[in-house]
């Protein structure tokens, strides 16, 4: 047998670059969510940060409000003094920073400050102070507006500043975060490329032990190390093992048996031509003697022909296909079988009707041929035949009959296997006709059926699929 | 098949010998050639009535040969041996001119009997005179003779008999025959083919010619040996 070659030799799986690699998918869509999950939680953060800098500068903006309420003094005529700079140094003095503020009485003219305040400010009440965004980019301002009384009189206040300190705070804060995150999701990506690594670790000794194996070795993978999600695929592996270890033990069993079929004409036809070698020292020699060897390398030659029929029509063995008609196919064989069955006075009748099917008209006249073959044996001379095929629910039905002995129930199944002789059958019989006409009905996924035939012996009832018409 | 002019191409020593002396007993003059271009040159050369030809040649495909006769324009009835015998290689070598086609290992009697048969054919395709058993045919003379006694066949009769020696070892339909005896026409029963064959039948029986009925398929001109 040819070897298969070093496993070192064998042609690797596609390219690493074209082959889906496990591995790469866990990874590229298992790092993805790990950063979805990583930027959610950042978010969050960030989020919480933001509102603790806010309210912190709210309460800032209140308590300014509040003090500059506490602390306004009125003129004589209840006019309010005018003090920035309290304000101011109430702000917590960020020097960057930029405080606005606007008093206005309760005829609404502004009582003090107004400058950069537009007039349209919430209202808000001495319980509930309302605050206020105003502005863009740098001139953005958070404010607060409240009422309060002072010397008996209601006045309103707004106090506002620019929110830079609170930005730049909440730009820490991002960065601060930002940076470890980034790490983070370095660290994830290198963990799980280990992870992964290491989870699918189980897989390379698996592939070490295919690779490791001989052409031969068929027996199944150990499942045991197998991890549970490949085990479906190991398993159908085993499974392709198994019906490759029956298709080479056939092959095997094929060969042997062909060469044991063969060595006995190939005998008999040496010990013939010695026998004439012998004859021929002594006297001319005779037609005797050369009807022997002539009579066994016929036999010979019939087997090898048979041999060939029946390596053709075995599974795997290419048979080109084609739509054909089975009358057409029995017609056409006839030509071949008809002088025999003349020379031998046997009545052949055929009952042909257009039979469409798919097939390969050399094998299924193989099958003929060898099914009438067999028809003639039986029957023997004189005997009567009867070939007919048409077509029968969606399937190509042949049926070969015969008028000899038949073949008893129980030897049925028997006979179609492959140098099957049974006692009593015709000496030249290889034993291979019934087995090539069930090969190629099995290539063909047909079915056959040995019966009784009217005729008195054996039917052959074939039917192969047919084609939808 | 006496003094029929035979080229055989096979290059398998043993069973070009063998076959050449069969076919020579049977009084064939036979030209043998081992390679394709030995036999391109002698059909070039020289007229055959049969060609044998093997597939499987040292110099290239037997394909050749056939396609250079078909270049040549000859109509020489070829039947081909074969190793091999795929669908496919049947089909073509029938459309490149085989006229049959014999699958190796074959008995020596099966080649023999296939060029006799092809031999007769082409004899009676061609108007020559053939000889069935006893029976002789002479389609020019428009004459039938059972060993030199002229048998009085009708005109359909004598026309169907040569219709079938056209045909003999192979199947002819009632349908060929109404085809090939009455053109087709469509009032002729089968029944009245069945009639003339049974005629036929019984005049040329007597004069060793079997001319079968195949029941469910049509008529076989067996020639048997000869």
């Amino acid at each position: 047998m040819p070897d298969a070659g070093p496993p070192g030799r064998r042609p690797r799986a596609a390219p690493a670059g074209r082959a889906a690699s496990l591995r790469r998918q866990l990874f590229f869509w298992l790092l993805p969510v790990a950063g979805v999950a990583l930027f959610v939680s950042a978010l969050a953060d960030y989020l919480v940060a933001r509102d603790a800098a806010s309210q912190a500068h709210d309460q800032g903006l209140l308590d300014a409000a509040t003090t500059y309420a506490e602390r306004v003094q009125l003129s004589p005529q209840g006019v309010p003094r005018d003090m920035p700079a309290v304000a101011q140094r109430m702000l917590l003095a960020e020097p960057d920073d930029r405080v606005f503020f606007r008093l206005v009485d309760a005829n609404g003219i502004v009582a003090a400050g107004g400058a950069g305040l537009p007039d349209d400010l919430p209202d808000g009440s001495a319980e509930a102070p309302a605050f206020f965004d105003l502005g863009e980019g740098q001139q953005r301002l958070r404010g607060v507006a409240m009422r309060f009384e002072a010397g008996g009189r209601p006045f309103r206040l707004a106090v506002a500043t620019t929110t830079r300190k609170r930005d730049r705070l909440m730009a820490e804060v991002l960065l601060g975060m930002a940076v470890p995150e980034a790490l983070v999701f370095m660290m994830t990506g290198l963990l799980l490329a280990f992870g992964i690594r290491r989870g699918l670790a189980p897989i390379a000794p698996l592939r070490r032990e295919i690779a490791r194996r001989s052409h031969s070795d068929l027996d199944p993978l150990d499942m045991a190390p197998v991890p549970e999600e490949i085990r479906p695929v190991v398993a159908e592996i085993n499974d392709l093992f198994a019906r490759l270890d029956r298709a080479l033990r056939a092959q095997r069993d094929f060969v042997a048996d062909a060469a044991h079929q063969l060595r006995t004409p190939v005998a008999g036809l040496l010990a013939q031509v010695e026998a004439a070698e012998r004859a021929a020292a002594a006297r001319p020699l005779g037609a005797a003697e050369l009807a022997g060897v002539a009579a066994t390398a016929r036999r010979l030659s019939r087997l090898v022909a048979q041999l060939l029929a029946l390596a053709r029509a075995e599974p795997g063995a290419p048979l080109p296909m084609e739509d054909l008609d089975l009358a057409e196919v029995v017609r056409e064989g006839a030509e071949e079988w008809l002088p025999r069955a003349f020379a031998h006075d046997v009545d052949i009748q055929f009952d042909l009707a257009r039979t469409p099917l798919t097939g390969s008209r050399i094998a299924l006249r193989e099958m003929l041929a060898n099914l009438v073959d067999n028809a003639m044996r039986h029957g023997g001379p004189g005997g009567r035949i009867r070939i007919g095929c048409h077509p029968a629910d969606g399937e190509a039905r042949i049926v070969v009959e015969d008028a000899g002995p038949g073949i008893a129930p129980g030897d049925r199944e028997r006979v179609l296997e492959r140098f099957c002789r049974l006692p009593g059958a015709h000496p030249d019989g290889s034993g291979l006709g019934l087995a090539i006409v069930r090969a190629v009905v099995a290539r063909h996924g047909g079915d056959i059926r040995l019966g009784e035939s009217a005729l008195g012996g054996l039917a052959v009832d074939i039917r192969l699929p047919a084609p939808a018409p | 098949m006496r003094d029929a002019r035979l080229l055989l191409i096979e290059d398998d020593q043993a069973l070009a010998d063998g076959l050449s002396r069969s076919l020579r007993q049977d009084g064939c003059q036979v030209a043998a050639a081992v390679t394709a271009a030995e036999a391109k040159a002698l059909v070039g050369s020289r007229a055959f009535d049969v060609i044998v030809l093997d597939l499987g040649l040292p110099d290239g495909d037997g394909r050749e040969v056939l396609a250079h006769l078909q270049q040549l324009g000859k109509d020489t009835p070829v039947l081909v041996l074969s190793a091999r015998d795929g669908l496919d290689e049947r089909v073509g070598l029938l459309d490149l001119g085989a006229d049959d086609y014999v699958v190796k290992p074959a008995a020596v009697d099966e080649i023999r009997a296939r060029v006799r048969a092809m031999l007769r054919r082409r004899r009676a395709r061609t108007g020559q005179t053939v000889t069935l058993g006893r029976l002789t045919l002479d389609p020019q003379a428009r004459r039938a003779y059972v060993d030199a006694e002229p048998l009085t066949l009708t005109a359909r009769e004598l026309a169907a008999l040569e219709f079938l020696a056209a045909r003999a070892d192979r199947i002819v339909t009632k349908d060929d025959l109404l085809a090939g005896l009455y053109g087709g026409d469509r009032d002729v029963s089968e029944n009245a083919v069945e009639k003339l064959i049974s005629r036929i039948r019984a005049r040329v029986e007597p004069a060793g010619v079997q001319l079968r009925v195949v029941r469910g398929l049509g008529y076989y001109l067996q020639t048997g040996d000869a």
